[in-house]
């Protein structure tokens, strides 16, 4: 894997950063993609929220300052680039966001891009009824793996709220689950 | 005998048993469940998608121009079916009353002779001035000037021999 200053600095140079936004790209897609599914939940629209969020990584590229982490800076652009997709969703449909996310939960079944069993479908209306910041926090640390620390810069929070907005979307999440259960 | 030494010597808060085993099988529950969410993705898609990026990223400015236009033109769209709508509702609530010539704004007649609403020629025009007024326009020496009838015929008379008389 290449280091990341030096791809920062081919893709702020002016020629020649196609390729080095190649390397980004196909270094990073996937865990961004992942990050952003979860999220609008769809797979053709996580494909073109996907796509926005690189578009607007290389134009505004030149604005990175190296103050965090270029993967973690990425992370903060794919969420916001997700939350306004569902936002305007929102707006178009006049429903609320969390609306918006139990419709497309209550869709899943039938959705060809999805493939999980009763548990799964019931884990993500429990993930659905958490507030936004929960729903982010539990995501990145119950499907990705990501650090506390990396969450922490990622989402502007202090690891001692992270914990605890893990610890609380869990229980919540556990006890929607034996209330709810199906399986 | 064991159980009743370890009762005597330590302390352990009120229902610690009962609670224990409700938080083991809480934390066991949700670590039971997979961690693969059961989202998918089309076969291939991460071959393909990189294209597809690199090609957003390339007509970035093109793309916005389309979407500028798109959102003009659904206003566009937008905008002339209000006005069919106002325009139907209008005679509907009205057909009994069909309102009499002094009643339209002469704009509105212009602009529907403008747009090519009405076929009338030059002829049936004359018609609708009495000598009088043709006369009257002639000799009104105000009404039009000298600079602007110049301006006009350069601009829309080919043959300029009649400027030069």
């Amino acid at each position: 894997m290449i280091e990341e200053k030096q791809l920062v600095s081919a893709l702020q140079s002016n020629d020649d950063n196609e390729k080095a936004f190649r390397i980004l790209v196909s270094q990073y897609k996937e865990r961004l993609y992942w990050h952003i599914r979860k999220i609008v939940i769809k797979h053709e629209d996580a494909d073109d929220v996907l796509q926005n969020t690189f578009i607007k990584v290389f134009k505004n590229i030149h604005r990175f300052k190296g103050d965090s982490k270029l993967f973690t800076w990425m992370y903060r652009i794919a969420t916001n680039e997700s939350l306004t997709f569902l936002n305007k969703n929102a707006k178009r449909n006049n429903i609320t966001i969390e609306e918006v996310k139990g419709q497309l939960i209550l869709n899943l079944e039938s959705d060809i891009y999805f493939e999980g069993d009763a548990i799964q479908i019931q884990l993500q209306k429990a993930i659905a009824t958490l507030p936004h910041k929960q729903q982010l926090v539990f995501n990145m640390k119950y499907f990705e793996n990501h650090t506390y620390e990396n969450l922490s810069e990622i989402l502007d929070t202090s690891v001692g709220g992270l914990k605890s907005n893990y610890h609380i979307a869990v229980k919540k999440i556990t006890d929607f689950i034996k209330t709810n259960e199906t399986f | 005998m064991k159980d009743k030494k370890h009762k005597e010597d330590f302390v352990i808060p009120n229902d610690y048993f009962q609670e224990f085993e409700n938080r083991l099988f809480n934390k066991m529950n949700i670590e039971l469940l997979t961690k693969d969410s059961g989202f998918k993705v089309p076969e291939g898609y991460f071959n393909e998608v990189d294209e597809k990026i690199i090609h957003q990223v390339k007509k970035p400015i093109n793309k916005t121009k389309i979407i500028s236009i798109v959102s003009r033109k659904t206003i566009l769209y937008a905008a002339t079916i209000a006005a069919v709508v106002v325009l139907i509702f209008s005679i509907v609530n009205n057909k009994n009353e069909i309102p009499t010539f002094d009643e339209v704004e002469f704009s509105s007649i212009k602009s529907y002779i403008e747009e090519g609403n009405i076929e009338i020629d030059n002829s049936d025009l004359s018609l609708l001035f009495t000598e009088e007024d043709l006369s009257t326009m002639i000799l009104e020496e105000n009404y039009i000037s000298e600079k602007i009838l110049n301006e006009y015929l350069l601009e829309n008379i080919n043959d300029t021999s009649i400027l030069i008389e």
